[in-house]
C-alpha cells in the first residue's frame, strides 16, 4: 500500500471545553475519493476547517493531534506557511461557489491566475491551460465562459469553474464540502462525475463531505461516518453498505433507502 | 373501454406566461402548459431550477397574469372572476410556500396568523372560529398551546405545519404547495408528506405539489407532470411514469439520482446546459441535450401524444411531448 | 409585546444605553414639570441686576436684561422637547407612509415620483432650505416645525422603502396577497410593523436633528419667537461672551450637550438592541 497523501491522527477540535471533533484518525490516498458523511452538526465541516487551518481565530477554538501532508506536519505550521499550502497542495471547494469567485474579474482571468501563480506559466500559456481545464470539467464552450463573469453563470457552471480552479494547481488533496447540495440533481451528476474523474486522472486525493448517502454510494471509494464529533466507521463503500459495523450507519442507510423507493 | 375522467377541479389549458426581458426580448417562462386536477387528487409538478414550476403556481394563484391560455376552476374561468366569485376562489385555492422562515408574519402569533383568513373570508363567529382553529392546528399535528407563540419560537418543521394549517383553516378545495418540504431535513420531510396524505384522505383536498425532488413526489403524488424549460414534457400516473418514463428528459432526471446502494448503476450525467434563451430557434426545446434527437427534433416542436406501454396499450393519461412517440 | 420586552431586556444590559436613557428620562421629566407649571416659570421676569454672577438668588446668574439664566435654561427643556417630539413624530410618520407606498409600488410611477421628490429635497443644502421655508412662513406659529418636517422625512422614507422592497417578496406577504387582502391592509398589518426598528431609531435621530436645527435657526432670528430656547440663549450669548459674561453660554451649551449626548447614546443602544440580525435572543 502506497503512502497516504494525507494522514490524520487523533485530531480533536475544541470549542471552549467541548470537543466538536473527538480524536478522529484516517488516511487519504492518492486518486481515491473518501466520503465523509454525517448529519448536520456531526463535526464534518469542523474537521475540514481544522485540516486547512481555517478554524475561526477565536480564543475558544483549539485543535490537537497530527495532520501530515506527505512529509509535512500541518499542525505546527504558521499562517504564512499554511497560506503557501492552501490552494497549491490542498484545495477546497465549498457549497456556495460565489464566496470563492471575485465578481470583478472575468472567469478566464480568475482561472488563468491559478496557472500563473501556482504553475508559473506565462499569460498566454495560462490562457490555454485555462481553456483546456474548462474542457476537462465538461464545459462545452470554454471561450464564451472565459469571457463571462461569475454572476452570469448558472450554479452548476460556477461550481465546475471552481473545481477547475481548485484542480489547476494539481493539488495533492481536494476537500469538497457539500459541493452539490444546492444544485439540481442533473447538475449534481455532472459536477460530481467531472470532479471525481479529474481527481483520478491527476492523482488528487478527494475528501468529499456530504450528508447524502446516495452520493457516498455512487461516488465514494471509501467512507467515514461521523456522529457528534466521533468517527464511527471507516470502510470501503461496498462493505459499508453491505455490512455496516455500527447500528447508526444502518439506520442512516435505511432512512435514505426509504425515501428513494 | 376507457372510462371518461370525471369533471376536473382545476383545468389548466395551454397557458403561457412571459416576462418583459432585460432587453426587449420577452422571456417566456411557461409555454403552452396544460394539465387537469381532479377533486382530491395530488398532482406532482416536477422539474429543475428554471423549469417554470413556481410560475405555474403563481398563475393558478392569480399572482401573475397569463399571456395566453385559460385556467378554469370548478368549471369557471378564473381570470375573469368577478368580485364575489373572486373572493370565493381565493378561499377555495390556498397556498403553502417553500421557506418556513419567511412563511409567517414575524410579529403575529400563530393564532393571529390563523384567524386572518377566517376573518377575511368572514367565516363563522368568534366561537366557531376558535373551534376551527383548534381543530386545524391539531390536524397538522401541533398542540393548541402553540397558538399563542410567535414564529421565532418554533422550529422550521413546526412553522411549515402552521403554514399548512393556515392554508387549511378556511376549508379549501385545492392547496398549491410550492416546494413545501425542500428546506426541511429528511425525517421532517417524511412526517409532513405523511400528513398531506392523511389530510387528503380525511378532507378530500386536492394538492398541486411542486418539487424538484422525485423521491418526495413518488411517495405522495397520484399523477406527475414533468417540466423542462417552461414546457410539460411528460405527464401521467406516478407509478407508470416513473417505471416507464417516456421522455428522454424524464429518463435523464431519474437516472441522475444517486441511489444509496453501490450495487445499483451509477448516475448518468446529462450533457450541456438548460438553454439560455428559452425560446429556441426551432424544434424541441430539449434537442440540444437529447441523446436520441433526430431530424424532426431540430425542426418542429413536438405535439403532446399518448404513450404506448410495453403491452401496446395506449393510455390517454400518460402523455409526452416527444417525436420519438409520434412516428 | 414580546418583541418590546426582549428589546428592553437587551437595552438593560447595555450600560451606555442605560446612561443615555436615564439622561433623556430626566430631561423629559423636567419638560413635563415645566409644562405643568412647576418649574422654570420665571424665565421672562427681569428681576435681577444685569449680568449678575452665579449666586443664591440666581443659580447661574442673570443675562443682559436681568433675567434668571437658570430659569431660562430649564424652560428651554420644554421648548426642546416640544420641537423634538413634534418634528420627530411627524417626520417619521410622513417618511414611513411615503416610504412604504414607494416601496410597495416599487418600479411604478408612484415610486418614481416619491423618489424624485426625495432626491430634489436632498439636493438642496439643508440649513439653507429650512431657513428659507421658515423665513417664508415667518410669523406663522409652526413655521419652524413645518420646515424641519418637510426635510427630515426623506431619510426615514429611503430606509423604509428599502425595507419594504425586501419584505414585499417574502412568503408571508405573498400568502396575504394570495388570499386577496388589500394592499393597504397588508402594509399596515404585516409590513410596517416589521419596520419599527427603523422608525424608532430614525425618530430619535430626527429628535436630535430638530434640536440642533433650532439652534441654527435661532442664530438667524428664525427660531422660537415667543418663549426661550437654548438656541436663543446661545444667540444672545455671542455678544455677552465678548464682554466676559459666560453664564448664558455655559448654561445653554451645557444643557444642550447633555441632552444630545443622552439621545445619541440612546439611539445607538436602540439600534443595536433592535437589530433584527441579533434577534436570536
Amino acid at each position: 500500500m502506497k503512502n497516504p497523501a494525507l494522514s490524520v491522527r487523533d485530531l480533536s477540535v475544541f470549542i471552549g471545553d467541548q470537543a466538536v471533533v473527538d480524536r478522529v484518525s484516517f488516511d487519504l490516498y492518492e486518486g481515491e475519493v473518501l466520503a465523509l458523511v454525517g448529519e448536520s452538526g456531526c463535526g464534518k465541516t469542523k474537521t475540514a476547517e481544522a485540516i486547512m487551518g481555517l478554524l475561526a481565530r477565536d480564543v475558544k477554538n483549539r485543535r490537537t493531534g497530527s495532520i501530515r501532508l506527505g512529509e509535512q506536519e500541518l499542525m505546527s505550521m504558521g499562517e504564512a506557511e499554511m497560506r503557501r499550502i492552501r490552494g497549491r497542495e490542498i484545495s477546497m471547494v465549498f457549497q456556495e461557489p460565489m464566496t470563492a469567485l471575485d465578481p470583478v474579474f472575468s472567469n478566464g482571468q480568475q482561472l488563468a491566475q491559478q496557472f500563473r501563480r501556482h504553475r508559473g506559466q506565462s499569460r498566454s500559456q495560462a490562457r490555454d491551460s485555462a481553456a483546456e481545464m474548462l474542457t476537462r470539467v465538461g464545459i462545452q464552450d470554454p471561450e464564451r465562459i472565459m469571457r463571462s463573469y461569475p454572476h452570469q453563470l448558472s450554479g452548476g457552471l460556477r461550481q465546475r469553474l471552481i473545481v477547475a480552479m481548485a484542480m489547476a494547481c494539481r493539488p495533492r488533496v481536494l476537500i469538497a464540502d457539500e459541493p452539490t447540495t444546492a444544485l439540481d440533481v442533473t447538475t449534481q451528476a455532472q459536477v460530481l462525475e467531472q470532479m471525481t474523474k479529474l481527481g483520478r486522472e491527476i492523482g488528487t486525493a478527494i475528501l468529499l463531505i456530504t450528508h447524502d448517502l446516495g452520493v457516498v454510494a455512487q461516488y465514494g471509494d471509501r467512507a467515514l461516518i461521523m456522529r457528534r464529533g466521533k468517527l464511527l466507521e471507516n470502510q470501503p463503500v461496498k462493505d459499508l453498505f453491505a455490512k455496516p459495523e455500527n447500528p447508526y450507519t444502518g439506520s442512516l442507510i435505511a432512512a435514505a433507502r426509504e425515501l428513494s423507493t | 373501454m376507457k372510462t371518461q375522467r370525471p369533471t376536473p377541479l382545476l383545468n389548466v389549458s395551454e397557458i403561457s406566461l412571459s416576462y418583459a426581458g432585460r432587453g426587449k426580448q420577452p422571456f417566456e417562462a411557461v409555454r403552452q402548459v396544460s394539465f387537469d386536477l381532479l377533486p382530491g387528487e395530488i398532482l406532482g409538478l416536477v422539474g429543475e431550477s428554471g423549469a417554470g414550476k413556481s410560475t405555474v403556481a403563481s398563475a393558478v394563484l392569480r399572482l401573475q397574469p397569463l399571456t395566453s391560455g385559460k385556467i378554469s376552476f370548478r368549471g369557471k374561468d378564473i381570470a375573469n372572476a368577478r368580485s364575489a366569485d373572486s373572493r370565493d376562489l381565493r378561499r377555495r385555492i390556498q397556498a403553502v410556500f417553500q421557506d418556513p422562515y419567511s412563511a409567517l408574519s414575524p410579529r403575529r402569533t400563530v393564532r393571529q396568523s390563523l384567524v386572518e383568513p377566517l376573518d377575511h373570508f368572514r367565516m363563522g363567529d368568534r366561537d366557531r372560529r376558535d373551534a376551527m382553529i383548534a381543530k386545524t392546528i391539531e390536524s397538522v399535528g401541533l398542540d393548541t398551546a402553540l397558538l399563542e407563540r410567535l414564529p421565532n419560537e418554533l422550529s422550521g418543521g413546526q412553522r411549515q405545519r402552521v403554514a399548512l394549517a393556515r392554508a387549511l383553516v378556511c376549508e379549501p378545495d385545492l392547496v398549491v404547495a410550492d416546494e413545501p418540504v425542500s428546506s426541511l431535513d429528511v425525517p421532517t420531510q417524511k412526517r409532513i408528506t405523511d400528513l398531506i396524505l392523511e389530510l387528503r384522505e380525511s378532507l378530500g383536498i386536492a394538492f398541486l405539489f411542486i418539487s424538484h425532488d422525485i423521491g418526495v413526489v413518488r411517495r405522495l403524488a397520484d399523477s406527475v407532470a414533468v417540466m423542462y424549460a417552461g414546457r410539460i414534457v411528460e405527464t401521467g400516473p406516478t407509478d407508470r411514469l416513473l417505471r416507464h418514463p417516456a421522455h428522454p428528459y424524464t429518463q435523464a432526471l431519474l437516472q441522475a439520482v444517486p441511489v444509496a446502494d453501490p450495487a445499483q448503476p451509477a448516475p448518468r450525467a446529462l450533457d450541456g446546459e438548460v438553454p439560455a434563451v428559452l425560446t429556441p430557434a426551432s424544434g424541441c426545446v430539449f434537442h440540444t441535450r437529447c441523446s436520441e434527437a433526430f431530424a424532426a427534433c431540430r425542426e418542429r416542436e413536438p405535439a403532446e401524444v399518448p404513450v404506448t406501454d410495453e403491452h401496446g396499450t395506449t393510455s390517454r393519461h400518460h402523455r409526452t411531448r416527444c417525436h420519438l412517440w409520434n412516428r | 409585546m414580546m418583541a418590546m420586552a426582549r428589546t428592553f431586556s437587551r437595552l438593560r444590559k447595555d450600560r451606555s444605553g442605560l446612561a443615555g436613557l436615564s439622561i433623556v428620562a430626566l430631561f423629559f421629566l423636567a419638560a413635563i414639570a415645566v409644562w405643568a407649571g412647576w418649574l422654570g416659570q420665571d424665565w421672562s421676569a427681569a428681576d435681577g441686576a444685569r449680568w449678575e454672577g452665579p449666586g443664591a438668588a440666581h443659580w447661574f446668574g442673570t443675562n443682559v436684561l436681568g433675567q434668571d439664566i437658570f430659569e431660562r435654561a430649564v424652560y428651554s427643556v420644554r421648548t426642546a422637547f416640544e420641537i423634538g417630539l413634534v418634528v420627530a413624530l411627524l417626520s417619521t410618520v410622513l417618511g414611513a407612509v411615503l416610504g412604504a407606498v414607494a416601496g410597495w409600488r416599487g418600479d411604478t410611477w408612484v415610486d418614481g415620483a416619491i423618489t424624485w421628490l426625495k432626491g430634489v429635497l436632498d439636493a438642496i443644502p439643508f440649513y439653507l432650505f429650512v431657513a428659507a421655508v421658515a423665513f417664508a412662513l415667518r410669523g406663522a406659529p409652526w413655521a419652524m416645525h413645518l420646515a424641519m418636517v418637510a426635510t427630515f422625512w426623506t431619510t426615514t422614507a429611503r430606509l423604509v422603502r428599502a425595507e419594504v422592497l425586501k419584505i414585499r417578496s417574502l412568503d408571508y406577504v405573498r400568502s396575504a396577497r394570495a388570499i386577496g387582502l388589500p394592499g393597504v391592509v397588508i402594509l399596515a398589518r404585516h409590513v410596517l410593523p416589521n419596520t419599527t426598528h427603523i422608525l424608532l431609531v430614525q425618530g430619535t435621530i430626527a429628535f436630535v436633528a430638530a434640536i440642533k436645527t433650532e439652534v441654527v435657526l435661532s442664530f438667524l432670528g428664525l427660531g422660537v419667537q415667543d418663549g426661550v430656547s437654548w438656541g436663543l440663549m446661545l444667540a444672545e450669548s455671542t455678544q455677552e461672551v465678548l464682554a466676559g459674561h459666560f453664564g448664558n453660554f455655559i448654561a445653554a451649551s451645557g444643557m444642550l450637550f447633555l441632552l444630545l449626548l443622552g439621545l445619541n447614546l440612546l439611539a445607538d443602544a436602540m439600534q443595536d438592541a433592535l437589530d433584527p440580525k441579533q434577534a436570536a435572543l
